[in-house]
Parts: structure tokens; C-alpha cells; sequence
């Protein structure tokens, strides 16, 4: 034991180069004058602008209802990483099991989506979901009523855009997770006597649920901080957080509760994301985008 | 458990010495200590090497060995200690200004740039202008055997040639030591084999100063004028192939260099330089001692050391033990014995040749062997 | 054969992916017939065939200014970030387990972080230096927001160069600054290249942190997209689209081909 600790001691250190140091400098200096800084001054505003006050949490708490927002918006990204398992986990059993080649151009199918603009799949779901089109008159026939169904500025149309939108964050993970396991031990399961089905959920999927909690909480996390699609899909019938910050500042310019709002919405997902620092992990695939 | 230490570190100062030849030493190494989050890897190790000459450092891996070769390189600062290269301290000194050519486990030749860049990239760094630079650069792959493959890239030769070029590179601009970090580890044993031998006749062509990682005995003793044998951030022993191996101070080092037969016992002094020890279960046996105090002790017997006789040999200079063979196992050239004798079992290994004792497991046998063959570890 | 190995789970998950493929794909095949209109209103399939919204973007005068904004700012804010981002990622395979895990943290925090705080936040210090509707601000504050990306890039090729190579270097007398530009940066430079890439794509498609920072002077591509689709659903957002996507997956491609590990 201590002979391998003491090895791999010897092996983690980088020379003594103090310089190393040093080149992170111009990094922190860009990220602390525009992003700590900031963040700390709204931090600072949320409290008052002058002198210490909780009066603006007190306020979105009571009068702006901001409790009801919050828990909107979570039951929301619940529902989209819900869907998002649903739709990825069978995508990303698909792509680990294909072969090579198909397995190249299937997964073209979902890093295509990844890399093409919010907006512009955002545009296309209104069109696509609005009153009268396709999928609303194809929803109203399965649906009991007959009449075309309402997709679009609801709660609906924004599951569908943002699970759409983030889609993509959850199928990489579980994909990492199912390719990664070992051929060997489903071939010994089955050689066992297993059956198919029963390999799955005896050995395939177990082994993959750390690909399932990295990837749902990458996209929960995303989803709590989406901005573009609740805006548009819903049409602002559908305040969820970060829809609420922006109209307080561009339509009340209410700076100390959209900086208290924002806060809190703020602590809840760097607290999601320290309980879960593999996050970053799962956020290293090549191409990973900003959304929301 | 500090003081006989550092006893031991100096005993094994005075052996290199002995063992060094004119010059005085070329690098030395004193009270040097390396810790890793707690973790000792190099404790207090102590050691010379004279100028010219080829030392290995010999131990199983995690036994620091390769923490002193990082030391010496400088990607590592000591947390005590000094590095004297010539007389002068570097311990402190940033790998660029120590002038130690290093040759790295798996080489670590630069894949992005040509074979004979790789070679010049020191003399570029040194500001040697270009054409005396070309020069050395093909002076040094004549040297290593590989004229012409200057304009190769790395990932184009073979492990053995990639291995020259590294050598080539280190030796280049005339470090004042140059460090080695089982430079042959990757390669098959024919190839590890030949290159032993190349590296150990170049070395001893430019007389430059080596130090050699290794947890390969054999090449250890093949290729080095001085072995210093590592265990546990400690070292144990240092001195010439033939010293570590006929007379261990220690039981890590006799087992580790070939094979041992260890008794335990006690000894009581016998004077001029004789001891009797009176081994666990009652036999008795003799063994050059200059102690004059009885003292517990374990006793080395090396297994060719040893003999299969059919009658006593002379007691004033054999000792004898019965015993029962156990085992035989035949080797090609030689066979060993299991034997049972004084509460252990004894390995024997018998030369395979006309007139060498053939005898049946199950049968009584005596052992004996030179009573100057015994070495007393402490 | 599949439903031999995978069984009935295996087919179910067959059909799920199929349908999340086409879930996946259609609203960005969606574009290319919608962009076909010639009217001025979205119709599917397209009542006649034309490029007129192709021909009216690249002769928008407007359009043509936010495209060229956006161009300008995702060059310098990818530029800024994979010089800072190339150092920082360098320095943190470097530091300390200690500093590299708290700078790693506030380093990435832009991106782990929701987006539109970080652009409220930037917004209000913003306001009060009159940065507000400044091509320069817009470059800085997208600098932060893709700094990560190079980081996470390049750290990626850092961790796949052995250390032994720095450290050959240096025992062949290269400094700390030798070493960088002759071995470090030489060998890395893919990942560099790569997260300069997706630097410019995240820059380039930024929509949330342009909205509050664009004002009326610098509209980017997107912002002006945005409102083009609160206030006008005319074809001509899907000809923008289609000429994004294309750009996008080149783009990406790219990137995706220079952050592929070499061979070793």
C-alpha cells in the first residue's frame, strides 16, 4: 500500500516550476474584473443599495411570489430531465452498441443538434408546435376532445424546446458510461445463463447509472438557468427564473430584486453543482456549448 | 533509529571510496530527504561516486530510487540535503543550469521535431551556431550507431533506436553526469541484452559519470562499477557488484542481490577472528567474527556456496549440518536441492557436471560448506 | 441478430432512439424547405420555390451590420480567451492540487453557472462605465463565457502530453520559456487550435448575455434574430438558420477533428 501511495506520489508532482503559477494570472485577473467582481456587486445589491437590507428577499418572497417561480421552474427541469432520460438513455444504448461506422454517423444525428444555435431550434419549434400546424392537429387527433392541441405558450411547448435543447448534454454521459463498460462482463452474465433483458438490467444498467446522475444533473442544472426557450416557447406566459430576472431589470428595472433573484437561483445551482463536482467531468466532451 | 542510519550512510560513503579508483568523487550526495504528503520517499541517503564511473541504483519499485534520480535531475527540490557535482552544489539549481544529461524511461524524445533536432536541441539552447551544431549532431548518431537517420521523426524508428537517439541527446553537450531511468525497461530481452553492453562500453569510452535506475539486478551488476542497493527510501548498501554480493550487511540486500539461505542464532566470540554460533536448534557452526561480546545474529549462506557430501570434510574449514532432501530440481546447468537441515530448508544448487552428488529426494545427506563462505549480517 | 443480443429491451430502445433522432433532427431540417418560401409567411411545404430571403439578408443593411458585429466579436473574444485560456490551462497542470482545484472552479464558474446571471451581473457594472452597446464590452464579457471552453480544450492535450517531454527540455537547458514555446505550446497546439474553435462558435451564436449588453449601438447576429422572432416570423430567420447550421457544424468539425487526441 504505501509503496504504490508513494509512487504515485512521485509521479503526480510537476517539476518545480513556480512560473506555473504566474501563467494563470491574465485568466483569473479576466474572470475576476468581469464575472466575480460583478457577480459580488450584484450580491451586494441584493441587499440593499444602501446599507444592509433583506427587504428585497422579503419582497420576491411575499409580493412577487418568487417561491412559486422557483418551484415552477424545478418541477419544469425535472420534467425535461425526465424526458431527456427517456428519449437518451435508448439514443445512447443505440450509439454504444452500433457498429464503428454507423455509430459515426448516428451520433452526427445528435451532435448536430448540439452544435446549431438555441435560437434556431427554438425559431423551429414555434413554427412547429404553433396553433393549427402539424403536431398540434397530429396531438389533437390522439388526444381525447379532437380539437387541435395548445403546444405553444404553455408549459408543454417549453418541455419540448428545452428538452430538446439539452437532449444532446444527457445522451454523451450515459453514452461514456455504457461504452466504456467492460464486454466481458455482460458476455459472462449471459454465459451464465442470463437472458438479454436480464443482462440489462443486471449488469448494463447498473453500471451506466453514474452516466445517468452526471448527465441529469447537467442538464437540470442548465435547465434551472434557462433563459431563450422559456421566453419564447412560452410566450411569457411561462415565468420561470431567469425569465423573471430579465423582466424585472428590462421591464421594472427593479435591480435589488432581480439581484436577490438572482441569488438565489444562483446558490441553488452552484450548491447542485458542488454536491456533484463530476459535472465537470461530464462537461469536457469536445464541443460542449453554452445554452439558455 | 536516526543515529545508525546515518552510520550505515557513512559506512557506505567510505566503501565507494574504497571501491572508486584516483579521483575524487565526481558526484555526491549527502543527508538528501524527499517527502510526499508524509510519505518518506528518500531518507537520508548518502553516497559518492567517483569521476568516470557507472553506478546503479538497485531496488524493487517504490524503493525511492527513482525519487533520487528526480532529485539529482532537479524536477524534484529535496525538503534536505545536498547535491555536489565537482565539489559544487546544485541541489537547489532548476534542471536547465545543472548540466546533467538525463535519458527518461520511455525516452521522451520530442515527437514534433526531427531525430537530429531532437539531438541538437540542447546545443540550440546552449546558442552553439548552426553548423557546429550539425556537426556534434552527427557525430553523436555515429556514435550511437545511427548515421543517416537524422532526418527521421521519432515515431519512425524502432524502441532500440529511439533509445539510441535519447542516449545521444543526453550525452551530446558533454553534461558533467548523466542520469538514466531504466532506459531499457520497455525493450525485449535480447535487444536489453545488447544495448547493456553498448551503453557500458560508450560510458566507459567518454569516462563520463553515470548514475543508472534499475530494478534489474543482473543489468545492475552487468553494467556498473558500483551498485547502491534501495529499499524504502533508505539506502541500504553500496559498493562494488562483487562486495554486495559475498558480503551483505544486510537481509534486504542478500536477498535481493541472488539468492540466500538465512540461519538465525546467536554468537559467541571464539578469538583470533572466529566466532561459534549456536544456531536455533542446537547445531553449532563457525564463522569469521571479530565481535567480543555473544550477540543474536543471522548467518548468510549463499546456495552454491553449499555441498553435498557423503563423508565429513575437515571440521577446521568446512562447516556441517545433516539434513534430508526434500526436493530436486533440475535447472540445465545445475540442480537444486530442498534440503531440511537445522529447522530450515536449506537451497543447494550443485553444478551440473560428471562427479556432482545425484541424490533422491527422501535421502540423508550432509551439507557442508567453507567456513569463510559464512557472512554474518546484523 | 441485435434483438438476439439485446432482446426486447434492446428493440424497444431501438424504436425510442429512432423516434429521438427524428425529434432531434427536425426542427433543424425544418429550416432548409421553410427557408425556400417566397411569400412572406412560413408555409410547409413552400408555395414556390425562391432564394428571395437569401438575397434579402445579404442585402439587409442592418443584417449585414449585426453579422459583421458578431463576426468581430467572436474573433476578439476568442481570441482573448485562447490566450488567457492557453495559459491559465498550461499554469493549472502546473499548480498545486490545492490551486488547481479552487482556480479550476472560479475559472469554469462562467459556464457552470446560469448564463443569465452572469449577464445581469456584467450588465450592471456595464451601465454605470457606459459600456453598454460597446462592440469592446461585448468582446470582453463573451471572453469570459468561452475562456472556459479553451481551457477545458486545452487542458485536454496537456494532460495528454507526458510530462517526461518538459521535463527532457529542461534537462537539456530550455527554460521555463523555451520549454513553452518550443515543446509545450508545439505539442498542444490542436487542442489550442480546437478551443479556439469553439470559442468563436459559442461567441458567435451568444444570444443572452448580447440581449442585455448589445443596447441599440451593437446588435449581434443573434440578438437581432431574437428579435426577429418576437416581432416578424418571415422566412428569412430560416435562411439565416440554415446558413448558421451549415457554418456551425463545419465549424465544429473542425474543431472536433483538431481536439482529437494524436497518435502516439
Amino acid at each position: 500500500m504505501k509503496r504504490i501511495a508513494r509512487d504515485a506520489a512521485a509521479v503526480v508532482r510537476f517539476p518545480p516550476l513556480r512560473a506555473g503559477v504566474l501563467l494563470l494570472l491574465p485568466a483569473l485577473a479576466l474572470v475576476g474584473v468581469l464575472y466575480l467582481i460583478p457577480v459580488g456587486r450584484l450580491a451586494a445589491v441584493s441587499f440593499g443599495e444602501k446599507g444592509l437590507s433583506l427587504a428585497a428577499y422579503a419582497a420576491l418572497l411575499d409580493q412577487w411570489s418568487y417561491s412559486a417561480i422557483l418551484l415552477r421552474t424545478f418541477r419544469l427541469s425535472a420534467l425535461v430531465v425526465a424526458g431527456c432520460v427517456i428519449l437518451g438513455y435508448p439514443i445512447a444504448y443505440v450509439l454504444a452498441f452500433s457498429s464503428a461506422r454507423r455509430r459515426a454517423l448516428l451520433s452526427l444525428l445528435v451532435l448536430l443538434p448540439f452544435w446549431t444555435s438555441v435560437l434556431v431550434r427554438n425559431y423551429a419549434w414555434v413554427y412547429l408546435l404553433r396553433k393549427g400546424g402539424v403536431l398540434s392537429v397530429a396531438a389533437g387527433v390522439l388526444l381525447p376532445g379532437g380539437k387541435p392541441a395548445e403546444l405553444l405558450y404553455n408549459e408543454v411547448g417549453v418541455v419540448i424546446g428545452m428538452t430538446n435543447t439539452l437532449l444532446p448534454f444527457m445522451v454523451l454521459p450515459i453514452f461514456v458510461a455504457i461504452h466504456s463498460q467492460d464486454r466481458a462482463l455482460r458476455e459472462a452474465a449471459g454465459s451464465l445463463g442470463a437472458s438479454p433483458s436480464r443482462v440489462f438490467w443486471a449488469v448494463t444498467l447498473p453500471l451506466s447509472l453514474t452516466g445517468v446522475y452526471a448527465g441529469s444533473l447537467l442538464v437540470f442544472t442548465t435547465a434551472v438557468g434557462f433563459f431563450i426557450t422559456p421566453a419564447l416557447l412560452g410566450g411569457g406566459r411561462v415565468l420561470l427564473a431567469a425569465t423573471f430576472i430579465e423582466q424585472q431589470i428590462q421591464e421594472f428595472v427593479n435591480w435589488p430584486l432581480a439581484a436577490a433573484a438572482s441569488m438565489i437561483l444562483l446558490v441553488i445551482v452552484a450548491a447542485l453543482v458542488a454536491a456533484y463536482r463530476r459535472v465537470t467531468a461530464a462537461r469536457t466532451f469536445g464541443g460542449e456549448r453554452v445554452v439558455g | 533509529m536516526e543515529a545508525p542510519d546515518r552510520l550505515s550512510g557513512r559506512r557506505a560513503c567510505s566503501d565507494s571510496g574504497s571501491a572508486a579508483g584516483a579521483a575524487g568523487p565526481a558526484l555526491e550526495v549527502r543527508n538528501l530527504v524527499k517527502r510526499f504528503e508524509g510519505i518518506t520517499a528518500v531518507d537520508d541517503v548518502w553516497f559518492a561516486v567517483p569521476a568516470g564511473a557507472f553506478m546503479s541504483l538497485l531496488g524493487p519499485s517504490g524503493s525511492g530510487k527513482t525519487t533520487v534520480l528526480r532529485l539529482l535531475g532537479g524536477f524534484e527540490l529535496p525538503d534536505r540535503g545536498s547535491i555536489m557535482v565537482d565539489g559544487s552544489e546544485i541541489s537547489r539549481l532548476p534542471p536547465y543550469r545543472r548540466d546533467i544529461g538525463v535519458v527518461f524511461q520511455r525516452y521522451a524524445l520530442f515527437p514534433h521535431i526531427t531525430v537530429a533536432e531532437n539531438i541538437g536541441f540542447a546545443l540550440k539552447q546552449r546558442r552553439v551556431p548552426k553548423p557546429a551544431r550539425r556537426q556534434r549532431v552527427e557525430e553523436a548518431l555515429d556514435m550511437v550507431g545511427l548515421p543517416g537517420y537524422g532526418e527521421r521523426h521519432p515515431g519512425q524508428l524502432s524502441g532500440g533506436q529511439q533509445q539510441r537517439v535519447a542516449l545521444a541527446r543526453a550525452l551530446v553537450f558533454k553534461p558533467r553526469i548523466l542520469v538514466m531511468d531504466e532506459p531499457l525497461a520497455a525493450l525485449d530481452k535480447r535487444l536489453r541484452e545488447r544495448m547493456q553492453q553498448e551503453i557500458r562500453q560508450l560510458q566507459k569510452r567518454l569516462r563520463i559519470t553515470t548514475v543508472y535506475v534499475t530494478h534489474d539486478q543482473t543489468e545492475a551488476f552487468v553494467m556498473s562499477d558500483l551498485v547502491a542497493v534501495m529499499n524504502h527510501g533508505k539506502l541500504e548498501q553500496i559498493g562494488p557488484p562483487r562486495t554486495l554480493y559475498e558480503k551483505p550487511q544486510t537481509e534486504f540486500v542478500a536477498a535481493f542481490v541472488g539468492d540466500s539461505n538465512l540461519f538465525r542464532g546467536s554468537i559467541v566470540p571464539s578469538p583470533p577472528a572466529e566466532g561459534e554460533m549456536l544456531l536455533n536448534d542446537g547445531s553449532i557452526v563457525h564463522c569469521p567474527w571479530q565481535g567480543s561480546a555473544p550477540e543474536s545474529a543471522t548467518l548468510l549462506v549463499r546456495p552454491e556456496k553449499l555441498r553435498i557430501d557423503r563423508a565429513e570434510p575437515d571440521s577446521r574449514r568446512f562447516n556441517t549440518l545433516r539434513g534430508r532432501v526434500l526436493d530436486a530440481i533440475f535447472l540445465g546447468d545445475s540442480i537444486e536441492y530442498i534440503v531440511s537441515a537445522a529447522g530450515h530448508e536449506v537451497i543447494v544448487r550443485e553444478p551440473n557436471r560428471a562427479g556432482a552428488a545425484h541424490v533422491r529426494p527422501g535421502a540423508d545427506v550432509l551439507l557442508s560448506w567453507a567456513i569463510e563462505d559464512t557472512v554474518v549480517l546484523r | 441478430m441485435w434483438s438476439a443480443e439485446h432482446g426486447w429491451i434492446g428493440v424497444a430502445f431501438r424504436v425510442i432512439a429512432a423516434a429521438g433522432f427524428v425529434y432531434l433532427m427536425l426542427p433543424i431540417l425544418m429550416m432548409f424547405p421553410l427557408s425556400l418560401e417566397q411569400g412572406s409567411l412560413l408555409r410547409f411545404p413552400p408555395s414556390s420555390i425562391s432564394l428571395r430571403w437569401y438575397s434579402e439578408y445579404f442585402s439587409g443593411r442592418e443584417w449585414m451590420a449585426s453579422t459583421l458585429l458578431s463576426f468581430k466579436v467572436a474573433v476578439g473574444a476568442a481570441g482573448i480567451a485562447t490566450l488567457v485560456g492557453t495559459l491559465a490551462a498550461v499554469g493549472l497542470a502546473r499548480a498545486s492540487e490545492a490551486v488547481r482545484n479552487v482556480c479550476s472552479l472560479i475559472l469554469l464558474s462562467p459556464i457552470l453557472l446560469p448564463t443569465v446571471v452572469v449577464a445581469i451581473a456584467i450588465y450592471g457594472v456595464y451601465a454605470s462605465l457606459r459600456l453598454v452597446g460597446s462592440p469592446f464590452g461585448l468582446i470582453l464579457a463573451h471572453a469570459v463565457l468561452t475562456t472556459p471552453f479553451v481551457i477545458l480544450n486545452v487542458s485536454a492535450a496537456v494532460a495528454a502530453l507526458p510530462r517526461a517531454l518538459e521535463e527532457a527540455a529542461m534537462s537539456l537547458g530550455a527554460g521555463p520559456a523555451a520549454t513553452l514555446a518550443q515543446v509545450t505550446i508545439p505539442l498542444i497546439w490542436r487542442g489550442i487550435a480546437a478551443g479556439a474553435v469553439f470559442a468563436f462558435l459559442v461567441s458567435f451564436d451568444e444570444v443572452v448575455i448580447a440581449m442585455f449588453l448589445s443596447g441599440t449601438q451593437a446588435v449581434t447576429l443573434p440578438k437581432r434574430m431574437l428579435d426577429g422572432i418576437f416581432y416578424e416570423m418571415t422566412p428569412i430567420l430560416a435562411a439565416i438558420s440554415v446558413m448558421l447550421v451549415l457554418m456551425n457544424v463545419a465549424l465544429a468539425v473542425l474543431g472536433l477533428v483538431l481536439a482529437r487526441p494524436r497518435r502516439p
